[in-house]
């Protein structure tokens, strides 16, 4: 017992490269951060496609009542190699053809993880039920030393088993991560061998070409995320046809 | 699906009900059901202080939870983070709900998964 626990920490916040990477990339991903955060989608200069992508983002955006939108170039889901809780190998073509709503926790985060993966529930149910374009939900965990496949697969299925966890090597992680501006940092509960992670709280929506279209801020609603979801594809299903 | 958010119901939480005149009302108290492989889960519940005096609470224990703390959801800058608090204050008259994403007992190092339709016994004091 006293082994585990010691590796757990070791690997996951302690000694060592583990916890120096994870933090050197906090730092190196907060101005994308910042930028990332800025509501106003930036359009200035002005090819003519370009032009009309921004009335047609500024127009949806003005319908919308959580959801910021992005333009079409504005992140890309980056090239990887990760495990889902399956532990089967995925790379970018995962998030190919399907619309992907992405958000990012750790297993054990007692309140908001469990709340997000309850709201994501009751939105499918909702979408299920009003016959709308399909959406896959992937968690991706910032927490990858305690999230092995196992744990993530058990955790996985106890909320959804048609959802996708996506765990792998912390630097790994990270690095997919810090591509689409999340922020994890990670920090020992006084006292204890036992760590938290602060992550980014908005989910991504990904489109069917990989690109993150829209983020949806906390706190998550149902109700919210169903309304403006519909409104996204709608106007975008066009542009994103394989 | 649905089945899977019955077995999500929350679990149910008893707090202990002090006998002393003025004690705190408790109300709606429940956990999370924990999910596997997590060792940790949360607590909630309302408070409500009837004394004419402000009331502070400086921790709370289990017989069978290892720890029990204090805990704040937080969402700055989109950043989702935890605040531990050594104690939390109800002014008089006032009610402070623990609920998801603000205040919440945090349940640490369960041994046993806290399963729906289980009780737990915690002592704030």
């Amino acid at each position: 017992m006293d082994a585990e626990k010691t590796a757990n920490t070791d690997a996951a916040t302690g000694s060592g490269k583990g916890r120096y990477l994870a933090v050197a990339l906090v730092a190196a991903v907060g101005v994308a951060a910042g930028l990332f955060a800025n509501k106003a989608v930036s359009v200035k200069e002005t090819a003519p496609d370009t032009q009309a992508e921004t009335k047609q983002i500024e127009a949806l955006q003005s319908t919308l009542s959580n959801a910021t939108v992005f333009p079409s170039s504005f992140k890309h889901i980056p090239e990887f190699n990760l495990s889902n809780h399956l532990g089967e190998q995925i790379d970018q073509s995962f998030f190919a053809n399907q619309w992907s709503m992405v958000f990012f926790g750790f297993t054990h985060c007692p309140d908001i993880c469990p709340t997000t993966m309850m709201t994501m529930n009751a939105v499918m149910d909702k979408l299920d039920t009003n016959d709308s374009t399909p959406m896959q939900v992937v968690f991706v965990s910032v927490d990858p030393k305690r999230d092995t496949v196992e744990v993530l697969g058990k955790y996985m299925n106890w909320f959804n088993p048609a959802f996708t966890g996506i765990t792998g090597e912390l630097a790994d992680i990270l690095k997919f991560s810090s591509d689409l501006s999340i922020v994890a940092s990670y920090s020992v509960i006084d006292g204890t061998d036992d760590y938290l992670v602060d992550h980014t709280a908005s989910m991504l929506l990904v489109d069917p070409k990989g690109r993150v279209r829209a983020k949806f801020g906390a706190p998550h609603k149902t109700e919210t995320i169903v309304d403006d979801y519909k409104k996204i594809i709608k106007e975008f299903s066009e542009t994103t046809q394989s | 699906m649905k089945k899977l958010i019955t077995i999500i119901a929350l679990t149910a939480l008893s707090i202990s009900q002090s006998l002393w005149a003025n004690a705190p009302r408790v109300s709606d108290a429940k956990a999370m059901a924990q999910p596997p492989g997590a060792s940790v889960t949360a607590g909630y519940l309302t408070l409500t202080n009837i004394a004419g005096d402000p009331l502070v609470i400086t921790g709370a224990s289990s017989d069978t939870i290892a720890r029990v703390e204090m805990h704040e959801s937080v969402v700055e800058n989109d950043i989702a983070s935890m605040k531990k608090h050594e104690a939390i204050q109800i002014g008089a008259g006032a009610t402070l709900e623990f609920k998801h994403g603000g205040f919440h007992l945090m349940l640490m190092d369960l041994t046993e998964q806290l399963m729906p339709g289980s009780t737990v016994n915690i002592t704030l004091s």
